[in-house]
């Protein structure tokens, strides 16, 4: 059995990362946006994926989480928010089935 | 990962590593007590009944401990909500890792209904089981670390299965030399005497397959102290390395002919229930 897992394809194991959002950890915004997105180390379970945003106003309606590439996630978010600080919380998993959890903020300031 | 989190994924993980076992071990000793009986060393005895009542009870306990697990992971997830039938089937149907879900569960079905009450020969029923046994070693795997690699799957199916012939076996033989109607001493001497090669076997490939994991989820011998995966890690080979030590004391006594001390087979099943809790909070922590 050992040989036999010797001679199969291995990878290094590890547990799912995120690796990049749009909008960016701490990012200032001029204009409100479109989605947020997320980027992760391996293909995410849309069925175990959630995002949500907070913002001044409080939570935020957000569209249905979509795999929009193979290792991404994203959410619509409606036009208007208010300007001010937003959060966003996120959960997905990977190849593991382990759960991860973070979180991370941008502000939108529209220019006058 | 908080404690609570790591409370509802590990405590599940430890009571069906315990119970596949158990299981795996109820089946090697209903073997070892029936080739006893067909060489003429032992007569028919009640221990082979009571194996029997060991494995069909461990197999209860792995499907409510799978049931278990699968609550535990969901409310992990998403939380105790109203939605948590919703979250639930999320988790064991729509999920990717849906099918490993069933798979698990079936194979646990499987186990139980290979242990129920009937007439056929020990023969007949430590085969059943002993593939029974190898179907829930072999799908335990497909969810955690292991999963999304065939070779870490094979890798971690021969690390369990070997885990639980061996560990499993000295809690079953704790088990039988205690109670009201332990077995007697003779027989338990023989049946040590017949587990000693199978244990060695099933050690070697524990090690084995545990130095092949080692290269798949550490970078560098460092880790092994400089991260928490690594420092549980050492606690857990620091008990296999108590384990392996009782294990040799009682090897040495029965080949020179003395019944197995048997504090030091119940010092080696507690530290065999030690070392699978240890390998449940593994499980769920991250690697280097």
């Amino acid at each position: 059995m050992l040989l036999l897992a010797l001679s199969l394809p291995i990878s290094l194991a590890a547990h799912m990362k995120l690796s990049r959002t749009l909008p960016g950890a701490d990012a200032t915004l001029s204009s409100p946006p479109e989605t947020v997105q997320l980027w992760f180390t391996q293909a995410p379970d849309p069925a175990v994926s959630r995002v949500a945003v907070t913002g001044p106003t409080g939570s935020v309606e957000l569209g249905e989480v979509q795999v929009v590439e193979e290792k991404s996630i994203s959410v619509r978010v409606p036009a208007g928010v208010p300007d001010g600080r937003y959060v966003v919380s996120w959960q997905a998993a990977g190849d593991d089935g382990h759960i991860q959890k973070g979180a991370f903020a941008f502000t939108l300031k529209r220019t006058q | 990962m908080d404690v609570t989190t790591l409370a509802l994924e590990a405590v599940p993980k430890t009571i069906a590593y315990a119970s596949l076992a158990a299981a795996a071990g109820a089946t090697l000793v209903l073997r070892l007590l029936t080739a006893l009986r067909q060489s003429g060393q032992a007569a028919p005895d009640p221990a082979e009944a009571r194996a029997c009542r060991l494995g069909r009870i461990a197999a209860l306990a792995l499907l409510a401990a799978l049931l278990l697990r699968l609550t535990g992971h969901t409310v992990a997830a998403f939380g105790a909500s109203d939605a948590f039938i919703a979250n639930l089937s999320a988790m064991a149907i729509d999920s990717r890792w849906g099918a490993s879900w069933r798979w698990q569960i079936g194979a646990a079905l499987l186990l139980v209904v290979v242990t129920v009450p009937g007439r056929y020969s020990s023969d007949a029923r430590w085969i059943a089981m002993a593939v029974a046994v190898a179907f829930c070693a072999a799908t335990t795997p497909l969810l955690g670390h292991a999963a999304g690699s065939a070779g870490r799957v094979v890798t971690h199916a021969a690390h369990l299965l070997a885990m639980s012939a061996w560990l499993g076996t000295v809690m079953v033989v704790s088990l039988l030399t205690a109670g009201r109607a332990p077995v007697a001493s003779g027989l338990s001497t023989a049946l040590v005497a017949r587990f000693s090669p199978v244990a060695l076997a099933a050690a070697a490939v524990v090690l084995a397959s545990g130095l092949v994991a080692l290269c798949f989820y550490l970078t560098s011998p460092g880790d092994l102290l400089a991260s928490t995966y690594g420092r549980i890690l050492v606690i857990k080979l620091a008990m296999v390395a108590g384990i392996m030590a009782c294990g040799a004391t009682n090897w040495r006594r029965t080949r020179s002919g003395r019944p197995p001390a048997l504090p030091v087979i119940r010092f080696e099943a507690g530290l065999a229930l030690a070392v699978l809790a240890v390998t449940a909070v593994l499980g769920e922590t991250a690697h280097p």
